[in-house]
């Protein structure tokens, strides 16, 4: 078989696989949707609930300057848009991962987790993409409308390179939210316990606010441990200020990609069944 | 006597439960310390650039009796109670021959007891940490009207999300509800904006939700130089809120049972 053909053969893999995985999240997104519209109140309450979270961390970021115009370099205003972009990534995050993080420990225990290992798929993807939450499309909307409102009051006009800059590290923040919440999660197949990916998203937290506000110590930890690549990065390539992180982002997210998938893999050998 | 042993009985049953996902439980108490830490820290850098109300000392006083006053105030009975009437598990507490709030008492009381010697280490590390920052003054009667607001936000907390539990009978949902609750209770008990740090219009709300008496009330009492006036007054509001929900609990409870399916377990 000549170079040509094993190119040819490999490239119709690769497309193969891409699309056999982009069909599998339009059925599950299908079929989330209709499990959620099965409760219509929980599915309003959620949609209430969004709003209020919102709302309640704009009162909040007022709150802070209340007695001050900046705090920082930040503004109320380049603040809201760091919460902006925050919340867009939790969102887009959480419509894709749902609640597996804190249902696998209770599957791992149940034996539940069995059906997920048996089926013909990357296990990494299926464990933490069996299900999705449709009604983070709500929490989306209100994170875009933050971040639109913000870039109005900031009259935010990025060129086309800053622009582009964002979408590469927003998709970096993506990557590495997910790659970090994944990570602890991983950790259930030893303690089997849900309250360390709480403690997660309590830790997550933070990037709502931009991270270089703290002192230059506790910023330098923010960013060995990735957190100031979440928002306070993105924000800044939307402000128009790329710095050497901005460039740095995507290195970082395909490097705890990496890791986060070894981590599973190493975690998978030692897992063994509960089921009879 | 009889109900003051079933309390202690299942104190002790979720006091040995708790205990045995070691791991879950610490992480479950550094979780509550991250929040306060962090609004600290924040309100910290914002003093640096602001006059505030609150001096470094008072803002560090201030969260770090939050990390203690939200825990011995909390209470889960919409998530608990809500899960069980969800599920058909209340069938089992409501043929029990006593009510089952003192089930769902001893249960919270047996966590809560958890918590509480959980925040020993926690206080001592805190206050090598902070102790040149911390200052507070107790005298006798600070203490005992600390006690006593201590109590009231937790007996306002336990029968508010009770009462919060009795609406499953009918909306059939109790994680959004849960959820709803604890926003805003987040937002207006003062675990996140002291009260006198918060804007004219928050402070109006604020003083007049439940929610105050949860974090923001008891640490006031401490905090302030005397006993005013305001504290009498925040406590006969505070009486008049567990009144209410008292009432509203035992009406929602008598009409939830006749409403109440059973679900299949």
């Amino acid at each position: 078989m000549d170079s040509n053909t094993t190119a040819h053969m490999a490239t119709n893999h690769l497309f193969t696989t891409i699309s056999k995985y982009i069909r599998l999240i339009i059925t599950i997104t299908k079929y989330s949707y209709m499990a959620a519209l099965e409760y219509r109140f929980q599915f309003v309450v959620r949609i209430f609930r969004h709003i209020t979270e919102a709302l309640i961390a704009i009162l909040i970021i007022n709150t802070f300057f209340y007695s001050t115009n900046t705090i920082g370099n930040w503004d109320p205003n380049s603040m809201l848009l760091v919460y902006g972009v925050f919340g867009l990534a939790v969102a887009t995050t959480f419509f894709f991962l749902a609640d597996t993080p804190f249902s696998l420990p209770d599957k791992i225990r149940s034996g539940d987790y069995d059906f997920i290992l048996t089926k013909p798929i990357d296990t990494h993807f299926y464990t933490f993409g069996h299900r999705i939450h449709t009604e983070n499309v709500w929490r989306l909307i209100i994170k875009s409308a933050i971040i639109f409102y913000a870039s109005v009051q900031l009259h935010l006009s990025p060129s086309i390179f800053h622009l582009t800059l964002f979408v590469f590290t927003f998709f970096s923040s993506l990557i590495i939210y997910r790659s970090i919440v994944t990570t602890i999660a991983t950790l259930s197949f030893w303690t089997l316990s849900k309250e360390l990916s709480e403690l997660t998203f309590s830790v997550l937290e933070t990037t709502k606010y931009p991270l270089d506000i703290f002192s230059k110590n506790i910023t330098l930890l923010f960013t060995f441990i990735p957190l100031i690549f979440i928002s306070t990065i993105p924000a800044k390539a939307l402000l128009g200020q790329a710095t050497f992180l901005s460039y740095l982002s995507f290195p970082v997210a395909l490097l705890s990609l990496y890791v986060s998938r070894q981590f599973f893999h190493f975690a998978i050998k030692s897992y063994s069944s509960a089921s009879s | 006597m009889k109900p003051l042993r079933l309390i202690l009985h299942w104190a002790n049953i979720h006091w040995q439960l708790f205990s045995e996902y070691r791991l879950g439980a610490f992480a479950w108490i550094i979780n509550g310390l991250v929040g306060p830490l962090l609004m600290m820290t924040i309100w910290l850098v914002v003093a640096q650039h602001s006059s505030l109300a609150y001096n470094r000392s008072q803002i560090i006083t201030y969260y770090i009796l939050t990390i203690f006053v939200s825990r011995l105030t909390q209470a889960w009975s919409t998530s608990h109670v809500g899960r069980s009437i969800r599920d058909g598990r209340f069938s089992r507490t409501i043929i029990q021959p006593y009510h089952y709030l003192v089930e769902e008492l001893g249960t919270t009381l047996g966590l809560k007891a958890i918590r509480f010697f959980t925040l020993i280490p926690i206080a001592v590390i805190l206050y090598c940490l902070f102790h040149h920052d911390f200052s507070i003054t107790f005298s006798t009667s600070k203490l005992c009207l600390f006690i006593l607001a201590l109590l009231l936000g937790f007996a306002i907390n336990f029968y508010y999300r009770n009462t919060l539990a009795m609406l499953v009978f009918w909306l059939e949902e109790y994680y959004s509800l849960d959820a709803l609750s604890s926003l805003a209770s987040q937002a207006f008990s003062g675990n996140l904006i002291p009260l006198a740090l918060a804007p004219p219009l928050f402070v109006s709300v604020m003083k007049y939700t439940p929610f105050r008496f949860f974090v923001s009330f008891p640490i006031e009492v401490v905090i302030n130089q005397t006993i005013t006036l305001q504290a009498f007054q925040g406590f006969s509001v505070g009486i008049i809120y567990l009144v209410v929900f008292l009432c509203v609990h035992q009406v929602l409870y008598h009409h939830g049972l006749k409403h109440y399916g059973a679900y299949g377990n």
